[in-house]
Order: C-alpha cells, then sequence, then structure tokens
C-alpha cells in the first residue's frame, strides 16, 4: 500500500501534524505561548514610516516561485507578510510596489493589495498597473528589470521575503545603492548568506513561517507556531538516539527509519 | 439556494491537497490518476494567467508610451520585442514554411536573450564584491567571526596561500564539513517542519489568501 521508504515518513507526518493541532487547541483554549522577538517583522513598520518620512515607495516581492513547486510554502509566508504591509502603506500613504516572476501570481498579490486599500476605504487610490507589476518569467530578466525599479522609482525600503536565488545579491545591492532599508527572507541556505550580506535584516530559515501568526498574534497560529516547537524536539530526539545507536553499532534503528 | 462559494473554495482546496499528499505515500493506482489530473489542471489555469500578466504589462507599458513618460523609449522597446516573440512563436506554431519561424524564434532566443542573461550573471561577481565589502566591517563581534571565516576560506580557496600555509586546506573544509553543515542542516529541519506547519494551516482553512479580497 506504501511505496517504498515511505512508512516512516507517513508516520512522522502524522506526529508532527497532531502536535500542531493539539497545542493549536490549547492556545484556543486561553493558554499563551510566548514568541520570540522578530527583529525583522518587528522592523516593518520603521521601513514603511521611514519610507513615508521620505516619500518614496516600498517595493515587495514573495520569491521568484508560485504556489505550484515545493517552494511554495515560502511564498506563502511572503503573502502574509505582504496582508500587513500593504494594510500599513496604506494606512501612512506610502506607494507599494508588488513584483512577480510568474504571471499566475499577479491575481493573487492584486487582491491583497487591493483588500488593504478596500480595509482603508481608499480604493480610488489603488493602480493596479503601478501597485502591482509582471516583470519577467525570465529569472534575470526578472532581476534586470526589478532594479531598474529601484532606481527610477527611487525605493526607501525593499522586502523581499520568499523563495530567492541567484540573483539575490544583484536586487539587495541595488537596493542598497539608492539608499533603500531592506528585509530579506528565505529558506533557501545556498542564497541565505547574501540576504544576510547585503539586507538590514534578515529572516532566516524558519523565521519566516512564523511571520504570519507573529504579526496576527492570533491564538490559532500561534498554537500552530508551538506545535512545531514539539516537531523540532521529536526530531533532536530522533537524531540523538540514532547517534548513540549508531555508535553501539546497533543498526535496527536507522533500519527503522529507512521503512 | 444560497451556496457560500467561499466555503466550496475552501473545500476544493483540502481536497485537492489530501488527494496529492496521498499520492505521494500511497501505491493506489486511482489516487496516482487523480492527483495527475489535478495536478495537470493547475497547470492549465497557471497557463491562463499568463494573458493576464501580458495585460497587466501592455497596460502599464502601454500608458508610459501614450503619456510620454520618461523612459517611455524603453516601453517601446519592450513592447515590440514582445509582440515579435509572440508572431514569431505563433508562426513556428502554426508552421508557416514560408517564413523560418523556427529559426528566427531560435535566434532571438539564442543571440539576444541568452547573451544579455549571461551578460547579467556576469554583473553578480561585482555585487559580490560591494556586499562583502559592507558585510565585512567590523562592527561587533559576529562580523569579525565572520570576516575571520571568510578569509580563512578566500585563503583556502587560493593556490599560493596552500604553498605558504598548507593547513587552510584541512581549516578550511573542516570549516565546510562541520560549522558550515552544522548550521545548514539545523535551518533545514526548521524550514522542512515550517513547511508542514504551512500545509496544515492551508488544509485545516486557517491559511486563506486564496480566496481574495473579504467582501
Amino acid at each position: 500500500m506504501f511505496f517504498k521508504g515511505m512508512i516512516t515518513p507517513f508516520i512522522l507526518l502524522i506526529a508532527f501534524s497532531v502536535s500542531m493541532l493539539w497545542l493549536r487547541r490549547i492556545s484556543m483554549r486561553g493558554k499563551i505561548f510566548k514568541v520570540r522577538k522578530l527583529p525583522a517583522i518587528d522592523a516593518l513598520d520603521e521601513l514603511v514610516g521611514r519610507s513615508a518620512e521620505l516619500g518614496r515607495p516600498v517595493h515587495f516581492s514573495p520569491g521568484a516561485k508560485g504556489l505550484y513547486s515545493s517552494d511554495s510554502a515560502q511564498t506563502i509566508a511572503g503573502l502574509s507578510v505582504l496582508t500587513y504591509l500593504a494594510k500599513k502603506c496604506v494606512q501612512q500613504g506610502v506607494d507599494i510596489i508588488v513584483t512577480h516572476k510568474l504571471p499566475e501570481m499577479i491575481p493573487i498579490l492584486s487582491e491583497i493589495v487591493k483588500e488593504a486599500f478596500v480595509a482603508e476605504n481608499k480604493l480610488d487610490q489603488f493602480k493596479p498597473n503601478y501597485n502591482i507589476r509582471f516583470v519577467s518569467g525570465y529569472a534575470f530578466t526578472f532581476e534586470l528589470g526589478i532594479m531598474g525599479i529601484f532606481y527610477r522609482e527611487k525605493i526607501g525600503a525593499n522586502i523581499m521575503i520568499g523563495p530567492y536565488y541567484a540573483g539575490t545579491l544583484m536586487m539587495a545591492e541595488s537596493a542598497a545603492d539608492v539608499g533603500a532599508m531592506q528585509i530579506g527572507g528565505t529558506a533557501l541556505v545556498a542564497n541565505l548568506p547574501f540576504m544576510m550580506a547585503a539586507c538590514d535584516y534578515t529572516l532566516i530559515g524558519e523565521e519566516m513561517f512564523c511571520a504570519a501568526a507573529y504579526l496576527s498574534n492570533d491564538p490559532e497560529q500561534i498554537g500552530i507556531i508551538a506545535g512545531q516547537d514539539i516537531s523540532r524536539i521529536i526530531v533532536v530526539a530522533i537524531i540523538i538516539v540514532g547517534l548513540l545507536l549508531s555508535v553501539l553499532n546497533i543498526t535496527a534503528f536507522s533500519e527503522l527509519l529507512r521503512m | 439556494m444560497n451556496l457560500d462559494l467561499k466555503k466550496i473554495a475552501v473545500g476544493v482546496v483540502v481536497l485537492t491537497g489530501l488527494i496529492v499528499l496521498a499520492d505521494y505515500f500511497f501505491k493506489i493506482s486511482l489516487l496516482q490518476s487523480t492527483s495527475i489530473e489535478l495536478q495537470r489542471w493547475s497547470a492549465i489555469v497557471s497557463a491562463f494567467m499568463v494573458g493576464t500578466a501580458l495585460i497587466n504589462m501592455l497596460k502599464g507599458h502601454g500608458g508610459k508610451i501614450f503619456k510620454r513618460s520618461e523612459g517611455w523609449q524603453f516601453s517601446a522597446v519592450l513592447v515590440i520585442m514582445l509582440f515579435t516573440m509572440l508572431i514569431v512563436g505563433l508562426l513556428d506554431w502554426f508552421k508557416v514554411q514560408a517564413l523560418p519561424g523556427s529559426f528566427i524564434f531560435g535566434f532571438l532566443f539564442d543571440s539576444i536573450l541568452t547573451p544579455s542573461g549571461t551578460a547579467m550573471t556576469s554583473l553578480l561577481a561585482f555585487f559580490i564584491v560591494t556586499a562583502a565589502y559592507r558585510s565585512m566591517r567590523i562592527r561587533n563581534i559576529d562580523s569579525m567571526v565572520f570576516l575571520a571565516v571568510a578569509v580563512l576560506l578566500m585563503m583556502m580557496n587560493a593556490p599560493i596561500f596552500q604553498v605558504i600555509w598548507p593547513s587552510t586546506l584541512s581549516i578550511g573544509e573542516w570549516i565546510i564539513e562541520v560549522p558550515q553543515a552544522t548550521g545548514m542542516r539545523g535551518i533545514l529541519i526548521g524550514v522542512a517542519i515550517g513547511t508542514i506547519a504551512t500545509g496544515v494551516r492551508i488544509l485545516i482553512g486557517l491559511e486563506k489568501f486564496y480566496l481574495g479580497r473579504k467582501e
């Protein structure tokens, strides 16, 4: 019934999911879980405020992948940040420019930004072709297009949260060149050092996935974050047990994991 | 009958997600065929969105051209190239023998687009230098460690240092294989669990960004 080697991953997936749903339930019943400070997320307000003072637009892009890839969870994390960011920009009268590489993302991004304008009763200020831009589906053309936007529009802040690839550094350095403050975030370890080097604040890996819960302070979401910690403890326990047993030359456990 | 369209949409997402997920674990032919069909539909819907993006681009750049806004010439080049590629691609698709569509299409790709992309990639080296300069200025302990590690790894990759100080190779390899790999794996475990959490949020209907505006 199972594909070869899929029994243990399935059991682990169920265990992680149950721990997340269980802690979500506890959180909804009133238990308060503490989420540690995320300076990169706290800085969002600072970036919007600074752009308002300078009279410059804010640029946001949720990465170079859509909702149809293995990195889609990162894109979703970026969209959670966009929901908050768009609202803040509209409240403070700051222009927001959202770009993407994939055409299928344009309607989704458009709806998220439009919702922020509707919520603040400023729909007349929403400019679809200015606020939401499809740049190019070709990787380096996309990055070049974004760099052009940075220089032409003299952006005040650049937020890049999602799956980013080789062109990360070119975009981040161009934004730094025009004096924009930056928040970067990706779970792709090969590009994280670029973000760390070029951005003022960086969301490292899993921090991205906490953004929605952190910004909304919603007990349901925070419960799931607490569940992630339980899952992490399970993984660390498996690593320690596996290490000890392999030192003792007992292979049964590693064979069990390969089931 | 008063249908709640948003609830139906969430239901469709949850059901689709469960079928595709189950297909990853279980060897059931019905599941496999359904999953493949659903993924095919998803690709078709994505393809339709290219039209939406095209309209978005034409509206933005067309507006600039008609208003003669600053840099309108670049927008004109973009629109001309867009239609050139479209027409040449269509000629190729319809197999118009009189015009060598595939040759022109190939030429535009191989002789214009690919070299432009390669030229862009070459810029990366300069951006790495400026980023390295900015991040390696010693401001605190972290940046000091960063600088020390970066210098050691640069020494490892420069053959002259392997002659002057042969230990650079073993130190560099140790940095890559032990602290760097450990940190990277820690991040990857966190990312994997975060991805599962995102999946759980979608499957229980907590993440509803795809539903659009709250009317």
